[in-house]
């Protein structure tokens, strides 16, 4: 992240120095402009989720998601506590439902979860719950069909099932890529 | 169906913990407020990230990045038209919206380029800043291989999405 970081800032004001393209200042707080915004709308939809995520806690109703949904989540992820099931649960019933803001702060309260109860072995369930998540899980692509029936799509829908196969095959591929990947002396566990 | 499938889902929570006598109002403030102190730590990394977006998109690095990789892109079975998007989505979630956007007023929404755009946008997630905000959380510098992991299954899904929508 470092290096990639580093040479595309080091690469982009080198450039806008020498080409006159842009202001290097504006641009930088331009972006910086962007995130707060950005940020802003995330903060207000972690409120938000983190609220609701705290009624499925104290009502119960987590506890018995997580129950039907344990098999499946050991299955995959290894040794976890409920509450980072529970957690874990939860993010992918976001992903699935397609509400990407909720799956973000779930995700890192599983996160936060699973590294105190597992320590330095949380990192390869961490590294898991990443390559599921960035390689988007969704059953229903709604901004992309909302999208397209602005522009007067006549079927905004008939993209559903190519949407449906491309993501679970990256996701599955990504699955499979970072679970073979554990076998290499890269991990600290 | 999308719109009724959250109000349904909030509307059975909040009926179901009301009537099992749970105080709903203190869990979701107790919750909300975990939940917002948690999200302000990741406002350096998103920082991190629109700037270095900003500045490759203002620089025109960018742009000559998406003109060299265009002809490569083209032997996958991307189109050329879609060479930018492809390169901006693990980079920016609202860039290639708005990309997205252009392309259906440029091509109309039906069209194959579209209907490959619709697909590939999706089939794939705005990834570095899904790392940053992670690798920030877990108070990690880096995992072993994530990064290439998914960028990997990213472009196979965009060969992969481009593929399906020339079948279907």
């Amino acid at each position: 992240m470092n290096v990639i970081w580093t040479v595309i800032v080091i690469l982009s004001v080198a450039v806008m120095a020498l080409s006159g393209n842009g202001n290097v200042l504006s641009t930088c707080i331009e972006g910086c402009e962007q995130a707060l915004s950005f940020c802003f709308m995330m903060c207000a939809f972690y409120t938000f989720w983190g609220g609701f995520f705290g009624i499925l806690e104290k009502s119960g109703i987590l506890n018995k998601v997580t129950n039907v949904v344990k098999p499946f989540v050991k299955m995959l992820y290894g040794q976890a506590s409920d509450r980072a099931v529970g957690y874990i649960a939860l993010n992918m019933t976001a992903n699935l439902l397609g509400v990407a803001n909720a799956s973000t702060p779930s995700a890192l309260s599983a996160i936060q979860q699973l590294q105190e109860d597992n320590g330095t072995s949380a990192d390869k369930q961490i590294a898991l719950l990443f390559v599921i998540n960035a390689t988007s899980i969704q059953l229903l692509p709604s901004t992309v069909i909302a999208m397209r029936t602005k522009f007067l799509s006549v079927n905004p829908m008939d993209i559903l099932l190519p949407t449906l196969i491309a993501t679970a095959a990256t996701t599955v591929l990504g699955i499979v890529l970072i679970k073979l990947s554990f076998k290499s002396k890269q991990w600290r566990t | 169906m999308a719109d009724v499938i959250l109000p349904v889902l909030i509307l059975t929570v909040l009926i179901v913990a009301f009537a099992n006598k749970t105080n709903c109002y203190n869990a979701f403030c107790t919750g909300a407020k975990s939940s917002f102190l948690d999200s302000l730590q990741l406002l350096p990394y998103i920082a991190a990230m629109f700037i270095a977006v900003s500045m490759l998109r203002t620089s025109g690095v960018g742009d000559f990045y998406t003109q060299i990789c265009a002809p490569l892109l083209k032997i996958t079975g991307i189109p050329q038209e879609l060479a930018e998007i492809v390169l901006l989505r693990p980079f920016s979630g609202s860039g290639s919206l708005a990309l997205l956007s252009e392309i259906y007023s440029q091509y109309g929404a039906d069209s194959y380029v579209s209907r490959c755009a619709s697909v590939i946008m999706g089939s794939t997630e705005t990834v570095f800043y899904v790392s940053a905000i992670y690798l920030a959380k877990a108070k990690l510098k880096k995992l072993p291989f994530i990064l290439p992991i998914t960028l990997f299954c990213t472009f196979v899904g965009a060969v992969l999405s481009c593929l399906l929508c020339s079948l279907m």
